[in-house]
């Protein structure tokens, strides 16, 4: 027993040697970055009211982009969000979810502020002229374009569907993706506090 | 209150189920179409829209094709692909919906999805809906769907 697991270690020390030696892969643990795009933008938050992002120095914003008429992604990101919330387990002091739609003909501020109703820590529904919400996509490295037309006149929408994480300082810190769990959220958040 | 005695009334029960089951299944091929984990997300305030799933299963030895759907409390049900292109989320529309023989047709949460449009009343998670499903060789079925959370 004991020859054979000599053996074994043996083997297993040979398989090793040809190969430059390289650090264990990263335990998946992400890192706060700085991004030289995003930065300041005005539009028009739910309420009717002017919305300035130098206006929230101070507090970690977690934006994203979507329309209200969309089934999954949106309503999904908007629950991974309070998830990950929930999961820092503090009051919404210094957060601030911002949604910005991608669908200003339908999502007037009134139907933004029904949207995000019942959201909670408060988030805030942003729109514009659809040139102001380009422009502010754009600057975020985010796109989205009118899709294919459903029944009852409505259409879809394709859009970006990463959060934007921006620090204190009006800075872009990092760009979930998708598949990013609420508690990944929640930790890059809890470092910026 | 009868006072045939408890294990007659027992065998005469047994029976009745028994002949009911076999007068069930008279004519019907063997089930190949099974619907499992069938749930409607509970719609966002304010908006008559939402979104379905549920995994369809096809057991026969030949494909089927889910062609349309149809539920009381919406004016509408369609079949939507979603796909990612980079970061962008795309949905499309499908017409129709081939399970292969053998194969599952999976909806869930970030993937293909059934969406409910123009919904003639506001779902709260608990209630639970008709949804009718047409599939070109199993025909027409129905399905009691609950609405949840996400």
């Amino acid at each position: 027993m004991t020859r054979m697991a000599f053996a074994l270690l043996g083997l297993l020390a040979l398989v090793g040697c040809g190969e430059r030696p390289q650090p264990p892969p990263p335990p998946d643990k992400a890192e706060l970055q700085r991004f030289p795009f995003g930065g300041d933008f005005a539009l028009t938050d739910h309420r009717g009211a002017p919305f300035h992002l130098q206006d929230q120095r101070g507090k970690i914003v977690l934006l994203f982009f979507g329309f209200t008429s969309c089934p999954d992604a949106c309503p999904t990101t908007l629950f991974k969000l309070g998830q990950a919330l929930k999961l820092l387990g503090e009051g919404p002091d210094g957060l601030l979810v911002v949604f910005v739609t991608v669908d200003p003909a339908r999502d007037t501020p009134k139907a933004l502020g029904e949207y995000l109703a019942n959201f909670s820590p408060p988030a805030v529904g942003l729109s514009g002229d659809d040139g102001q919400i380009q422009q502010v996509a754009a600057r975020y490295g985010a796109s989205y374009k009118r899709g294919q037309d459903t029944a009852g006149g409505g259409y879809l929408m394709d859009h970006t569907d990463r959060i934007f994480l921006i620090d204190q300082q009006g800075a872009l810190r990092y760009l979930f993706s998708r598949d990013d769990p609420p508690e990944k959220i929640a930790e890059l958040v809890g470092k910026l506090r | 209150m009868s006072k045939r005695p408890i294990a007659g009334q027992i065998t005469r029960w047994l029976i009745l189920t028994w002949a009911g089951l076999a007068l069930a299944g008279c004519g019907e091929a063997p089930d190949t179409i099974v619907v499992s984990e069938p749930w409607i997300k509970e719609p966002m305030p304010g908006r008559a829209l939402t979104a379905g799933f549920m995994v369809v299963e096809n057991r026969g030895s030949a494909e089927e094709v889910l062609l349309g759907l149809e539920c009381p409390d919406a004016e509408a049900v369609e079949m939507h692909e979603m796909f990612h292109e980079g970061d962008m989320m795309k949905m499309r529309r499908m017409e129709q919906w081939t399970i292969p023989a053998q194969g599952r047709l999976v909806l869930e949460p970030g993937g293909g999805h059934l969406m409910f449009l123009g919904l003639r009343r506001p779902l709260k998670a608990g209630e639970e809906v008709q949804l009718g499903l047409h599939f070109k060789k199993a025909g027409h079925r129905t399905f009691s769907v609950p609405v949840k959370k996400p």
